[in-house]
């Protein structure tokens, strides 16, 4: 089965985002090869020119580099990936906070459901 | 480089109706094409013209920049929407065939992906399944490195697991000399796999664009436009 | 390419003509030794089995005749088959789109269809023969068929001694008379075929059945206008040496079927190689 996507993005930049998230959590750790875009189009159905877009948009966001030998790589630098994953956040946090707002939750409401949730949760 | 498929004013009429109505279109090589309509819109129509099996009524179509003919069908790898094979002839017999005619066909590739759907080749056609026919027909027109492909609505009639292998069968085959042009209805399925895509309405080329320009423009995937320009 | 359609044309039609040819000869085989056995049982057994013999003799006689005198019928419905199937059924999505030309497809259908008829026809042949040295219920009719046999070919040898260079002359315009309305004759079917196919959308063959009316009229017609024109001309013409019954007249009037026949061929091949190329509509 394919990757899901999302109707409103272009997957491109969808399997950037999804590939940013693997290296943030480390799933893809620093200094790693990344697959193929050959391997990731088969494993995501994607078109591979898209998979190439993305691995063009990670270039650009210097998370991943491509080695003298044609291979990507995710890149060594810690910094980086920090601010990538910053960025995650602070866009997770937008959206969940602009829900919590609409839903009518207080500030301190919505803090204890965090407190609860981190600490009992999944 | 000529392009792999390009049609100019091209017009295809049967007694008053117009099946294709004045299409231009080019397209280039290294790229996944949807082409996208309703039914009765035209899609077949333009497939046939471009394998060979139709004759334009007026205008022009070129493949690789020549005239639909005997060489045109050598680079044109074509999978029309029904079974086509003789039932008399095993799976075997029919890899014969296609490698006796195509110099592009890729036999080992052929027999690899028969093995990996378990399909026997030593059955006669006529004994198999129709998804397994229709399996076998897209594992003959995949195993060619032909410069243009044609499938007529490859993911229509099957069922979801096939479908997946299908799609990553058309992914994984991707050469950049080649251009795959898919016709189907399972929008939302082929989106990911397409770079471009053709929307055909009654017979004209209302559209062509990128998926990604699509989603870029109108904020909707290509399945939510193609439902909006082709309301009912 | 052409040797390439050739090969997987034969072994489709191999998979149903072969056995029809030999069918009709198994047919004749096994008739013939009932019958020499029917023969033997009437001089040694009682009246019963005589009669029951006899029957039974005449009931596979009258058989094995209907059986092979339509071998020729059910060969040429099974080649004209075989032609609508690859051509105008969804086969029709595989044929033409082989990168072949258009005219190596029809060559190819002309030469096979040849090539299956002789071998059916040689079977009937083969079988009749059979039926006619062995199977005839009695004796002295075997002494006549065969009499008769020694005679024909006894006649021909003094005709060649005879008539020598003309006589082979003619023997081989007979052969050419018989390969170019054989060519003629099936290339008309297939257009008939072909029209019919093109012109409807359903009940195909209906329309290919009425199509071929259609063109053989149309070929009478010319045939009679053609006839009407020539032939007086032919016999008034007082410059000519005519003495009907020579075999050089005979072989002079044959040179005429044979262009004609020649002509319809190439014109039936033309018209045929124009609709496949530009009128085909496969649904």
């Amino acid at each position: 089965m394919g990757w899901m996507f999302e109707s409103n993005l272009p997957i491109y930049l969808q399997i950037a985002k999804r590939l940013e998230r693997e290296i943030v959590s480390g799933k893809i750790e620093r200094g790693q090869p990344i697959k193929s875009v050959r391997d990731l189009a088969s494993e995501a159905a994607v078109n591979p020119n898209t998979v190439q877009r993305a691995m063009q948009e990670l270039e650009n966001r210097h998370l991943v580099t491509v080695q003298r030998g044609g291979g990507r790589f995710v890149t060594e630098d810690e910094e980086t990936i920090k601010a990538a994953g910053k960025r995650l956040a602070e866009e997770g946090i937008h959206t969940f906070a602009a829900t919590m707002k609409h839903l009518g939750f207080s500030k301190e409401e919505t803090l204890q459901l965090i407190e609860e949730e981190w600490n009992y949760g999944v | 480089m000529a392009y792999n498929l390009e049609c100019t004013a091209l017009t295809k009429s049967f007694g008053t109706i117009r099946a294709l109505d004045n299409v231009n279109l080019q397209l280039e090589k290294g790229k996944i094409i949807g082409l996208l309509g309703p039914n009765g819109s035209g899609k077949t129509t333009l497939l046939k013209a471009a394998a060979g099996l139709l004759t334009p009524t007026t205008g022009q179509i070129l493949i690789g920049g020549h005239q639909p003919g005997e060489e045109t069908k050598a680079m044109v790898s074509y999978l029309p929407d029904r079974n086509y094979l003789n039932n008399s002839m095993k799976v075997s017999e029919t890899l014969d065939l296609f490698e006796d005619f195509y110099t592009d066909f890729d036999r080992a590739k052929a027999e690899a992906m028969l093995d990996s759907l378990h399909i026997d080749r030593s059955q006669k056609y006529k004994s198999l399944s129709k998804g397994t026919k229709e399996k076998v027909q897209l594992v003959l027109v995949m195993a060619r490195r032909a410069r243009l492909y044609l499938l007529d609505e490859p993911i229509g009639g099957v069922d979801p697991a096939t479908r997946d292998y299908i799609l990553n069968t058309i992914v994984s085959n991707y050469a950049e000399d080649a251009t795959v042009v898919i016709s189907t209805h399972l929008i939302t399925d082929i989106e990911p796999v397409l770079d471009e895509v053709l929307f055909l309405k009654y017979g004209q080329l209302v559209l062509h664009s990128t998926a990604d320009q699509i989603r870029e423009e109108h904020g909707k995937s290509v399945d939510e436009y193609f439902r909006e320009v082709f309301r009912c | 390419m052409l040797g390439k359609l050739l090969k997987y044309e034969n072994k489709t039609l191999s998979k149903t003509l072969f056995p029809l040819g030999i069918g009709v000869l198994l047919i004749a085989l096994f008739s013939s030794l009932i019958m020499k056995l029917n023969l033997y049982l009437q001089d040694q057994a009682n009246e019963f089995v005589s009669k029951l013999m006899g029957t039974t003799t005449v009931v596979l006689l009258v058989f094995s005749f209907l059986a092979i005198f339509s071998a020729a019928f059910i060969a040429v419905f099974l080649i004209l088959q075989r032609y609508y199937k690859s051509f105008f059924t969804d086969e029709g999505y595989l044929t033409f789109t082989l990168p072949v030309k258009t005219h190596e497809l029809i060559f190819t259908k002309l030469i096979s269809s040849l090539l299956w008829s002789l071998f059916v026809t040689i079977c009937v042949m083969i079988a009749v023969a059979l039926f006619a040295l062995f199977g005839t219920t009695q004796a002295l009719l075997n002494q006549e068929v065969a009499n008769g046999a020694r005679l024909l070919l006894k006649e021909l040898g003094n005709f060649f001694t005879v008539y020598k260079g003309t006589a082979v002359f003619l023997a081989f315009e007979f052969l050419l008379v018989g390969i170019t309305s054989f060519c003629m004759q099936f290339l008309m079917f297939e257009l008939a075929i072909t029209l019919g196919s093109i012109v409807a959308k359903k009940h195909k063959i209906l329309a290919s059945i009425g199509m071929y009316f259609v063109v053989n009229f149309a070929c009478q017609s010319i045939n009679s206008i053609l006839t009407i024109f020539t032939l007086p001309a032919l016999l008034l013409n007082e410059s000519m040496q005519f003495q009907p019954d020579e075999p050089q007249t005979v072989a002079l009037f044959l040179i005429l079927p044979v262009i004609l026949y020649a002509i319809y061929t190439v014109v039936f091949f033309l018209i045929n190689r124009y609709l496949l190329k530009n009128k085909l509509n496969l649904d």
